[in-house]
């Protein structure tokens, strides 16, 4: 008899077949993907941040590696919100993705412009970055100050009949704080981490390497960092939590399960192997029957703190 | 495109950091067209972290066999370096456009720049029978791939920084005459970006086709990470690494 476990998660009423997801800015608009892998077999699909208007991003260079990690300065690329309803979202929505929408915006007005417009379209929930630089508070992010968050949340939630994740910036001094308020403002879930602020030089033109002189850090290195981050929101917000930052193996999966995630998001691994989310979550099923877990939701939280 | 493991047929040092590597793959091979790439990992590990893109030289379809010339600029790279014959590394290819070779009875320049020059001699091998191909090489120092070269064109001129072999100077020194004589038709480059933007303004002003194969930074190599996109004349962003890396002249514009 081949035993059965339950993947399925629910992230604040989200409910997705499995808990592993792709991370947005890592995984397009999955079409990309298509040539390795049944994008239809994941939990969900972040896609690639929407803004309101199309953006074409910064200037190349834009990623350099780092020490098991990359640093990336895109700069939002992407072809905006309506184009992404009209040519994207259907193709996804035909071929069974569970589509979760990530938007950025340069005001609290666009976050919401872009929520009223996706609410009313076939995409099954927003993530919210709140990892901008607010233009009208001298673009410092807003993610990183937690009356902001919680603003920004409360506007955001007004337009929503569908489930909110806030994805939070790792780039703070108190990440419960920001997550608390969060889940006041009425998310239904979290998302963590974002990239962490880095930099590197070219000793030899004594320059930056990236364009924009600094970027986002992603990759195993940022691990340790999202672990303990995810740990520390688990405890103080009672909402899901999608934890994601440098996940590379089943073994990391079960780390952010057992610190408090309910879901985790494939990033910067989907580079290098293209299939690696469908090979994972073989692997976490397979994991489950072997150590005789019947429900993936039992891990969740389970970690035996000193 | 397929991920695919790949045993390495031969990995040999050809002059000071350049390296010559043959990969067996069927699947990879019967796909590839000049000007395509391939994103190597160079080894099981985490460090070096990413896939290096890496032109493909030669494709040799009897064999199975695919030929790359690669530099040795960094971490990842040395360690390509070291890989020894019958190893098995993972590869993802054949990835990008490649050059258009549908070409016919036309006088053409293949223009290539340092370890540019390796996507080149794929290129002249499908051009070779049915056109004029005229070929103008530059290295810094010693010379390598010109005997290859010269099996797939008319004529080829060297030049190198140092004087060591050649015209002393780089390789488009002089070459607005070259084309003008040789009334080429149409002009197939890839070199240091230096370069590139003196082919793209040459080209313009003598008003000659001009494709131009170009290198950005990039992570994935399949259009998913946006790290290598660039802008078109028109306003419109294109990836390196999927909608190119051969793009017209024209098209793009080359940051400084």
């Amino acid at each position: 008899m081949t035993k059965s476990v339950n993947l399925s998660v629910d992230i604040g009423g989200l409910k997705i077949n499995n808990p592993i997801t792709t991370a947005s800015g890592t995984y397009g608009f999955g079409r990309e993907y298509e040539n390795y892998m049944d994008i239809s077999k994941l939990g969900a699909i972040m896609v690639k941040g929407l803004t309101l208007r199309p953006r074409k991003g910064n200037k190349t260079p834009r990623v350099v590696e780092t020490a098991s990690g990359m640093l990336n300065s895109v700069g939002l690329e992407n072809p905006g919100v309506e184009y992404f309803v009209e040519n994207e979202l259907p193709y996804l929505k035909k071929k069974g993705v569970t589509v979760i929408a990530n938007i950025s915006g340069n005001s609290i007005e666009e976050y919401c412009e872009m929520s009223r417009i996706l609410d009313k379209t076939s995409c099954d929930a927003i993530e919210m970055n709140i990892s901008c630089p607010n233009v009208k508070q001298g673009g410092v992010a807003f993610g990183t100050d937690k009356d902001v968050v919680l603003k920004i949340t409360k506007k955001v939630r007004k337009y929503l009949t569908k489930p909110l994740i806030v994805k939070l910036s790792p780039n703070v001094t108190d990440i419960k704080e920001i997550a608390v308020s969060a889940e006041k403002g009425g998310a239904d879930g979290i998302s963590l981490i974002n990239t962490l602020l880095g930099m590197a030089v070219d000793i030899k033109t004594r320059r930056p390497i990236l364009r924009n002189n600094v970027g986002g850090l992603s990759g195993p290195a940022v691990k340790p960092v999202a672990i303990r981050m995810v740990w520390q929101v688990k405890s103080a917000v009672n909402i899901p939590i999608i934890g994601m930052g440098g996940i590379s193996s089943v073994e990391d999966i079960i780390e952010f399960l057992l610190v408090g995630a309910s879901a985790v998001s494939i990033g910067t691994a989907n580079f290098i192997n293209p299939k690696i989310s469908l090979e994972l979550l073989e692997e976490l099923e397979k994991y489950l029957i072997e150590n005789d877990i019947r429900d993936v939701n039992e891990l969740v939280g389970q970690i035996k703190i000193y | 495109m397929f991920m695919e493991d790949c045993m390495v047929k031969s990995n040999e040092r050809i002059v000071d950091g350049i390296y010559k590597m043959e990969l067996i793959n069927e699947k990879i091979t019967n796909q590839s067209k000049a000007g395509q790439f391939l994103q190597i990992k160079v080894n099981k590990f985490d460090t070096p972290l990413l896939r290096r893109p890496i032109s493909i030289n030669e494709i040799k379809i009897d064999e199975s066999t695919l030929v790359i010339y690669y530099k040795v600029v960094g971490k990842g790279t040395k360690i390509m370096a070291d890989i020894k014959t019958g190893e098995v590394i993972n590869v993802i290819g054949p990835l990008g456009t490649g050059f258009d070779i549908d070409m016919k009875n036309k006088n053409i320049a293949v223009v290539g720049g340092g370890i540019g020059i390796a996507p080149l001699i794929e290129l002249c091998k499908s051009l070779y029978k049915d056109n004029n191909v005229f070929t103008y090489l530059g290295f810094y120092d010693i010379p390598y791939l010109v005997e290859e070269f010269k099996k797939y064109g008319n004529e080829i001129e060297i030049s190198t920084v140092t004087g060591a072999a050649g015209k002393k100077g780089f390789v488009t020194g002089g070459l607005e005459k070259a084309l003008l004589d040789n009334k080429i038709d149409i002009i197939y480059a890839c070199g240091p970006n230096a370069m590139l933007k003196e082919l793209k303004d040459i080209a313009g002003s003598l008003n000659i086709k001009c494709q131009l194969s170009l290198e950005e930074r990039m992570a994935c190599g399949i259009g998913a990470c946006l790290g290598c996109s660039i802008e078109t004349t028109d306003g419109e962003m294109k990836k390196v690494c999927y909608d190119g890396p051969v793009f017209w002249s024209n098209e793009v514009m080359l940051n400084d």
